[in-house]
């Protein structure tokens, strides 16, 4: 019980400071209010669609506690014989429309913001294999592959023995982060190579299917610097609970650098500019 | 009158008699017969598919793998869908159509007896063939397995699965045409057989969904054998259907899954719908109220189910206007159902009610429904189901519309209407232990899953990081105190249908009972109604239509 | 509303009754409805590929 008002009291910080769990937390009971100005606006847009579904339930349900409290027949209850209102049917029929529209309108909103990937100042390719995923920096020569973290693929085996609770960010850690900069509208394009993945990352605000023969578009602009993880969404096999996906966001110049730092390493250049190798056999 | 009936009973128990066992129940013609084959099928398809769920729930208990590898946590993943779905909810409303509508309109049998037979006895060798793979492998160690991509079978990941992929679609074909068949039987009974005097717009509302049921069965089931087809041609005949590589599409066979699937969930809901508008008025001893409105909002909501399907598919990639129609259309939906849900708390309103076991379990419904309801309308916000899409809230959404939803509601109807079929009261104090078992242990089981789907936990994944490990141990446990409370229900139904253990029960049953099924005896002569009955526009369920 | 009075007369012979004729052309009808969705949908998929 302590541990569920600890629970309560860490959301209650969470719905006043947004830059609250970019992460999953124990006893977290709400979305997160992410790390973008998208994600916020989804975020706001839940809470205010589950405050109005939280007024209408307590209407019905109150209507319904009342009537089973005051009109049982144990306690003398004689029923009525009506069983129309014509009045009360049209104010349930267009209060109900009138409340939609009033969500459609906002929702609409921010979905033509999330849907608008033009004047984007880079783009990373993200290719989704079973089980891992590559981002290739369009327009440069830097691309890798990231999948799960060793410690936490030799923990997760049947019958390892090992205690996974041991493990720091067990399943939501990669070897190799996708690093992206800070305060820069970032498009992604997202496709996959085998079967169909979805790329999520919670703290962005949205997920994105990767389909084989499709490329969809999606993008985003994280403002605070900081490690974003998340999963695979999309059943793609029987290692899909063993995909993660970690974004670290740094400051511009840190990421410039490393960029340059990461294509300086290439060995040879002319090997890797051409479509991305099949991605390796995995160790099944 | 209810002499009468009795002397009925009496007859046709004598021509029962001369029956065998094999006659009576492999080549049965009668709906009453068909129906309990039906539902008895349902049950045991019904712990099957549990059991599948607690290994899953057992799986996830805490985190990392202990007992079983993640292929096998996928497979049962997708077959618990499976055989719930086809297997449990779908053929219990077709045995409560079977038992229920010929009584209900005042027929002697369903208009094609011999179809109905048909229509059931596929549904043992489909479900045989669908479970075969996985009993070979889990019993036997043979193959391997059964299908693991999914209930929604999307390609190209089903196709990855070995031969299971040919028995899955071709049992996916017998239960569709079992259904076909079962929902024909119920138009050719509701639209032709029906007692003179009973107008469509005087039908309880049961059969009315039940009618609209069957018209969205055979709009959609062709659909999914369709869409099923074509993955086995592309599987196993080198056709590129779904085939990126070969220039096909696999997002068309989302579109098609879902324009099956979307008229499905409601296939799966508006008869609960009639049944909850059958018992509500029962113990409320007042008529439903708005018994048209209720017809029209289900045509509606059978008309809207038709335009909605890509709300399943907002994270596939859509052009904004496709997101935005469907977004609203979906949202649409929320406008009949409420009507519905309206209804059925002013039919409450000013009645003079009784809490027997189908009344909890109708309220319960109506409760818990339109909790799933609500997190329905929150996942049809476009950019808001960014988020939730895949996640353990859509999970808890689906078990709260079909777990308190549409098992609510047959366990209900079961309740409602057991003494009428078997002659014998149920235990009505085990009857409310179920129902509270049920009741605590369905939420401590699936409420906590909103939110593991908010805090980020996709759905589908055999082990999970330690920030997800407190609900899902509490949604574990909820799990099997659910699992345990449905013995109950077994046992209560073993008494009645098996035993006889019970009160001797009345023609009328209930109090407040009304309508044509109450005036036969308790068990009901062989054939309902050799003569057409004479119709009372009072002694309807829902009142006097006319005004 | 009444309990059947003749049960004996028609329950011995269900197929004369004439509703069952009407049922029957029903139950015909809906089934080449299902045929021919089965069929448009795979005429439609076949000649969009």
């Amino acid at each position: 019980m302590r541990r569920l008002s600890t629970g309560l009291g860490m959301l209650l910080a969470a719905l006043a400071s947004t830059a609250a769990w970019a992460n999953p937390e124990r006893w977290q009971l709400n979305m997160t209010p992410g790390a973008t100005a998208s994600s916020h606006e989804v975020y706001q847009l839940h809470m205010i669609i589950f405050g109005i579904c939280c007024v209408i339930g307590l209407i019905v349900f109150g209507a319904m506690f009342y009537s089973m409290w005051k009109f049982r027949k144990s306690k003398g209850a004689v029923a009525a014989t009506w069983s129309h209102n014509t009045t009360a049917e049209i104010i349930w029929t267009v209060v109900p429309i009138l409340i939609l529209v009033g969500m459609a309108i906002p929702a609409t909103g921010t979905l033509i913001r999330m849907a608008d990937t033009g004047d984007a100042e880079m783009t990373v390719k993200i290719t989704g294999y079973q089980w891992k995923w590559r981002y290739e920096y369009v327009g440069t020569d830097v691309n890798f592959i990231s999948s799960l973290s060793r410690d936490a693929d030799a923990a997760r085996r049947l019958g390892s023995g090992v205690d996974v609770t041991a493990i720091e960010n067990y399943l939501l850690d990669v070897d190799k982060p996708l690093i992206v900069p800070t305060g820069t509208k970032i498009r992604f394009v997202i496709t996959a190579d085998d079967v169909i993945h979805s790329w999520w990352v919670p703290a962005l605000g949205w997920k994105q299917d990767a389909i084989p023969g499709f490329i969809n578009e999606a993008w985003t602009q994280i403002d605070e610097p900081g490690t974003y993880r998340g999963q695979c969404a999309e059943l793609c096999g029987k290692d899909h609970g063993f995909m993660p996906i970690v974004v670290i966001a740094k400051p511009k110049a840190e990421f410039e650098a490393w960029l340059a730092q990461q294509q300086a390493a290439l060995p040879d250049v002319s090997a890797t500019a051409q479509t991305p190798a099949p991605a390796p056999i995995t160790k099944s | 009158m209810a002499e009468h009936a009795t002397h009925d009973t009496h007859d046709e128990h004598h021509d029962d008699h001369q029956q065998s066992f094999f006659m009576r129940w492999f080549c049965s013609t009668n709906h009453k017969d068909i129906g309990t084959l039906y539902l008895l099928f349902s049950l045991v398809m019904f712990f099957i598919g549990g059991f599948m769920a607690l290994v899953i729930r057992a799986e996830l208990f805490v985190p990392g793998l202990q007992l079983v590898h993640p292929e096998f946590f996928n497979q049962m993943t997708t077959m618990h869908a499976l055989v719930m779905i086809f297997g449990a909810v779908m053929p219990a409303f077709v045995g409560l159509a079977n038992w229920m509508i010929p009584m209900m309109v005042g027929a002697p049998d369903m208009a094609l007896p011999r179809m109905n037979n048909w229509s059931f006895w596929i549904l043992p060798f489909a479900f045989t063939m669908l479970l075969l793979p996985l009993i070979q492998y889990a019993f036997f160690g043979v193959g391997a397995g059964g299908p693991a991509g999914g209930w929604t079978l999307y390609p190209p990941l089903s196709l990855q699965g070995g031969n299971n992929v040919a028995f899955t679609i071709f049992a996916i074909h017998m239960m569709g045409v079992s259904s076909i068949m079962g929902a024909i039987n119920v138009i050719a009974t509701i639209l032709n057989m029906r007692a003179p005097g009973m107008d469509l717009l005087k039908m309880p509302v049961f059969c009315w969904t039940w009618l609209i049921t069957a018209f969205l069965l055979i709009a959609v089931m062709p659909v999914l054998a369709g869409a099923v087809t074509m993955l086995l041609t592309d599987k196993f005949f080198l056709t590129s259907f779904f085939n990126a590589a070969g220039g096909g599409d696999p997002v068309m066979f989302q579109h098609i899954f879902w324009f099956f699937g979307h008229p499905e969930v409601y296939i799966m809901i508006l008869p609960a719908f009639g049944i909850v508008s059958e018992i509500i008025p029962t113990f409320a001893r007042k008529p439903l109220f708005g018994y048209q409105a209720m017809v029209y909002a289900t045509a509606s909501i059978a008309f809207l189910s038709f335009i909605v399907w890509a709300h399943h598919m907002f994270t596939v990639g859509m052009p904004l206007g496709g997101e935005l129609f469907f977004m609203y259309a979906t949202m649409l939906i929320a406008v009949p159902t409420g009507v519905k849900v309206f209804n059925w708390v002013s039919t409450m309103w000013k009645s003079s009610m009784t809490f027997e076991t189908p009344m909890l379990f109708a309220v319960g419904f109506v409760i818990l429904f339109t909790i799933g309801g609500f997190s329905g309308l929150m996942l049809a916000i476009v950019p808001a189901d960014f988020q939730y899409h895949d996640t353990y809230f859509v999970v808890a959404h689906f078990h709260y519309v079909l777990v308190t939803g549409a098992i609510y509601s047959i366990m209900a109807a079961t309740y409602y209407w057991l003494p009428k079929w078997t002659g014998v009261m149920y235990n009505e104090a085990l009857g409310k232990w179920h129902f509270w078992l049920s009741t605590i242990f369905v939420n401590v089981l699936f409420f906590p899953q909103h939110f593991l789907g908010l805090a980020g936990m996709p759905r589908r994944i055999p082990d999970y990081n330690v920030a997800f490990a407190d609900f899902n141990l509490i949604s574990s446990i909820g799990a099997f105190g659910f699992g345990l409370a449905q013995l109950i229900f077994a046992w209560i139904v073993i008494q009645c249908a098996f035993l006889g253990r019970g009160a001797k029960a009345t023609d009328h049953v209930w109090e407040g009972s009304k309508g044509l099924e109450w005036t036969l005896s308790s068990p009901p002569p062989h054939h309902s109604f050799s003569t057409p009955p004479v119709i009372n526009d009072k002694d309807l369920a829902h009142g006097d239509v006319t005004h | 509303m009444t309990s059947p009075t003749k049960p004996a007369d028609q329950s011995a012979s269900p197929a004369e009754d004439p509703r069952r004729s009407a049922a029957l052309r029903t139950a015909i009808i809906m089934g080449l409805v299902a045929l021919g969705i089965y069929g448009a949908f795979f005429l439609r998929a076949i000649l969009n590929s």
